[in-house]
């Protein structure tokens, strides 16, 4: 069994503590269940989406992701017709995982377990919570009388967004112990696949580092950019990923790392 | 798969019975009435229907005829009614957008007129039932009046609730009355887009490559099998949740859909879709005469041409317990005549006997007809006796061996005097052209338009062979030939060799060393100067 909690990202770990004890987000709670919202969702979910056959692996890895975070079972995983990489999960009580169906015709197995592992640690760490709150901000927009949620501000959230990826990122690699893998999966995707397996994952020959030092070592307009670009993104800098998952795995393993 | 047109089919057939009551409410309502009537009016003057205009790629008969033949398809199946003896099909414009996802969208009024959309993934992802069940849908939303209310409800979804007066609406049942309607209405065009498929298994599996249900082990009924739990009652928020979903309800579309081809009002009106949704089910039928018909339908839907063509005669006469449905008999019996199905060659020359509308040829074409179907089955070998003989021109070996011995010998002719010829491809080019069984074959050229065969064939007794955009082949004796002017003219942007007012071969890139130089000369050779 691992600790998430305890390993997770320290902003991660500071938001979602704090985010439920506030005033605002318990009114927002309490006003998706008075209006049944998390049942209307679940019943909208297994109306709209095809579930995946449960004789497919995904079950599996998704049970031994359950066992060793802990959190909610997941209820099923649905299949959608997006031209997309990611995974992403839905629901609040009873999560529920959505996968590409281009993601699962690649037919990369060792991808597939990663994210499953990824989303298991996610609901693990309750993300889906949080996230089925802001989906039903996002959603109802306008059309429900709720203050704004002063305690956490737009910056702090966006920084969150970020931060729960450098969590899971950091589940794939305890779970499996393959760094290599762990940066691919961060990868997968978000370059061309032809282009991925060139990428030297850990190790000396690790060509992505280079990329990631200049970004680090970047000075005056650059550096500003960067910070900006830091503030208005939902989903992190690619290099910022694979460097916190290194430094991560450095400050576990202790030392230099080693591959 | 085969697939047959089955005729017309008016709004009461498909308006789902709830729909009626649920648009009802909302269109006698003053404030939802007159708003949407201005919304679809501003909408028309807003960039998005101007922008689609610009940006999109129109749809015709010459830039992307599969797909304009479906969308004819289904103008024709969901027409606006008759003028005296004719259809009135309106038409409107179709845009292809680039867009990954399987959909079609309605824009427009009835003032300003409509538009539709289907997306770029649409095209390349369906097969021609599918597409027609997607155009369907978007015919059927028109059709039934639902295009004021869906772009309001746009206008909702697009976050214009702030606006005083939907504030007001928000604490009103309305919203209930919208959110019943967006499940009815969509039901309702379903229904249409199945009618226009021709099939429920093709609406059904048009929602599921929708939702991605394209897995290894799913399938339609599959899908409809997982567990759900009832919807509560979501009223107000049911219009902004229904918009985060990729195709809200779809599994319960599909169920509304299934259940609605098991009604015995669907077997009335459309016993054809019925009996092979039944046969696709896996079910049975306690009475005989049922389960005799489900596995005819079966073995139909899966190209038996013996099935088809009983099948066909059934519902040209209104037999064995189904209703008469010329359309769809006519299609049935064309079908499996112009796949070498004599007994449906025969009924195909009664119905032009009879001069039944879509089987209306020249005498030429029934005497072809019945000819080939008396070297094919005996029942119209009697009929044929009266008819005179074929006669045979003479010297034609001669100069055909010569043809393809010059030097310029054609290469993309397939036959010559000497070469190998495959027995099925022969007795298939006898059945796609009509030709009696067994009938000599000199030499020819076919080729595939629209998934069909077409070309030209050389006989004994003359040329034979099919056109496109023909429904039936042609044959020309040696004799009209002789007496006939030979032209080469173009016709939808194709030249053609014709023979009177004919079109007898298709040219590609010039006559030189094809069959249609062959033809020229023979014709030379028969009327010499």
């Amino acid at each position: 069994m691992i600790n998430i909690k305890a390993c997770a990202h320290p902003m991660d770990r500071t938001v979602m503590e704090k985010i439920f004890q506030s005033k605002a987000i318990k009114n927002l709670t309490d006003f998706v269940s008075e209006n049944r919202l998390d049942d209307i969702c679940d019943a909208a979910l297994e109306n709209s989406y095809a579930r995946v056959p449960g004789s497919h692996p995904l079950y599996q890895w998704l049970e031994e992701g359950q066992a060793l975070f802990g959190g909610s079972a997941v209820g099923a995983v649905y299949v959608t017709r997006e031209y997309e990489y990611d995974t992403f999960y839905h629901g609040y009580s009873h999560p529920v995982v959505i996968i590409p169906s281009y993601l699962i015709q690649r037919g990369d197995n060792d991808i597939l377990r990663a994210r499953m592992l990824a989303d298991a640690a996610a609901i693990a760490m309750e993300h889906h919570k949080l996230e089925f709150l802001i989906w039903v901000l996002d959603t109802l927009g306008g059309s429900i009388p709720l203050p704004l949620v002063p305690e956490v501000t737009h910056a702090a959230l966006y920084e969150w967004f970020r931060s729960r990826r450098y969590t899971t990122d950091r589940a794939v690699w305890l779970a499996t112990g393959d760094l290599s893998l762990s940066l691919r999966n961060i990868l997968y995707g978000k370059v061309p696949f032809e282009m991925l397996d060139q990428f030297c994952f850990g190790g000396e020959k690790d060509t992505f580092l280079a990329q990631v030092e200049a970004l680090e070592q970047a000075k005056g307009v650059s550096a500003m950019a960067s910070k900006i670009l830091g503030m208005v993104q939902k989903e992190s800098w690619l290099p910022n990923r694979y460097s916190e998952l290194m430094k991560y795995v450095q400050e576990t393993k202790g030392g230099a790392f080693s591959g | 798969m085969a697939d047959f047109p089955q005729g017309i089919f008016l709004t009461r057939l498909f308006m789902h019975p709830q729909e009626k009551e649920a648009q009802g409410l909302l269109q006698n309502n003053s404030i939802i009435a007159g708003l949407a009537k201005d919304t679809a009016n501003l909408k028309m003057k807003l960039s998005d229907a101007a922008e689609m205009r610009l940006n999109d790629y129109l749809v015709t008969e010459s830039t992307a005829p599969r797909i304009h033949r479906q969308y004819k398809r289904v103008l024709e199946t969901l027409h606006d009614g008759f003028a005296g003896d004719q259809r009135i099909i309106q038409e409107y414009p179709l845009f292809i957008t680039q867009e990954h996802d399987i959909k079609a969208d309605v824009f427009g009024s009835e003032a300003n007129g409509y538009m539709i959309s289907i997306s770029s993934g649409a095209v390349e992802d369906l097969t021609d039932a599918e597409l027609r069940a997607l155009l369907g849908q978007a015919v059927g939303h028109i059709r039934t009046g639902h295009v004021p209310i869906m772009e309001l409800l746009r206008v909702f979804q697009g976050g214009f609730d702030q606006i005083p007066v939907f504030g007001k609406l928000a604490g009103d049942k309305l919203w209930s009355m919208f959110s019943h309607w967006m499940y009815y209405s969509e039901y309702t065009a379903d229904r249409a887009g199945a009618l226009c498929a021709g099939s429920i298994e093709a609406a059904l599996s048009l929602l599921c490559k929708q939702i991605g249900a394209t897995l290894p082990g799913q399938t339609p009924y599959s899908v409809m099998q997982q567990p759900v739990h009832g919807m509560p009652e979501a009223g107000i928020y049911l219009v902004w949740i229904a918009r985060s979903m990729p195709v809200f309800n779809a599994v319960g579309r599909m169920r509304e859909l299934e259940e609605w081809s098991k009604t015995k009002e669907f077997k009335r009106e459309c016993p054809y879709m019925y009996y092979c949704a039944q046969a696709a089910r896996g079910e049975h039928f306690s009475d005989q005469q049922q389960e005799a018909l489900m596995n005819l339908h079966r073995k139909a839907a899966a190209d038996d041409l013996d099935a088809i063509a009983k099948l066909g005669s059934y519902y040209l006469q209104g037999l064995n317990g189904l209703p008469a449905n010329k359309t769809l008999g006519l299609s049935m019996t064309r079908f499996a005549a112009l796949h070498g199905h004599g007994e449906a060659m025969y009924m195909l020359y009664l119905c032009s006997e009879v001069k039944m509308e879509g089987a209306v040829f020249s005498s030429d074409v029934s005497k072809q007809l019945l000819r080939a179907a008396a070297s094919r089955t005996n029942r119209a070998a009697n009929a044929a006796r009266g008819l005179k003989k074929k006669s045979r021109a003479t010297g034609l070996n001669a100069l055909i061996r010569n043809f393809y011995s010059d030097e310029c010998r054609c290469v993309v002719c397939p036959t010559a005097p000497g070469d190998p010829i495959d027995d099925t491809d022969l007795s298939d080019l006898r059945d796609d052209f009509l030709m009696e069984a067994g009938e000599p074959v000199l030499a020819y050229e076919t080729f595939r338009c629209e998934g069909e065969y077409y070309g030209t064939a050389l006989t004994p007794f003359g040329l034979y062979g099919r056109m496109p955009g023909q429904t039936m082949p042609f044959a020309v004796s040696w004799e009209a030939l002789k007496s006939s002017e030979v032209f080469t003219k173009k016709c939808k942007h194709k030249n053609y060799l014709y023979c009177g007012k004919r079109r007898i071969y298709r040219i590609a890139d010039g006559l030189k060393d094809t069959l249609g130089e062959l033809i020229v000369r023979i014709k030379s050779a028969l009327s010499p100067v």
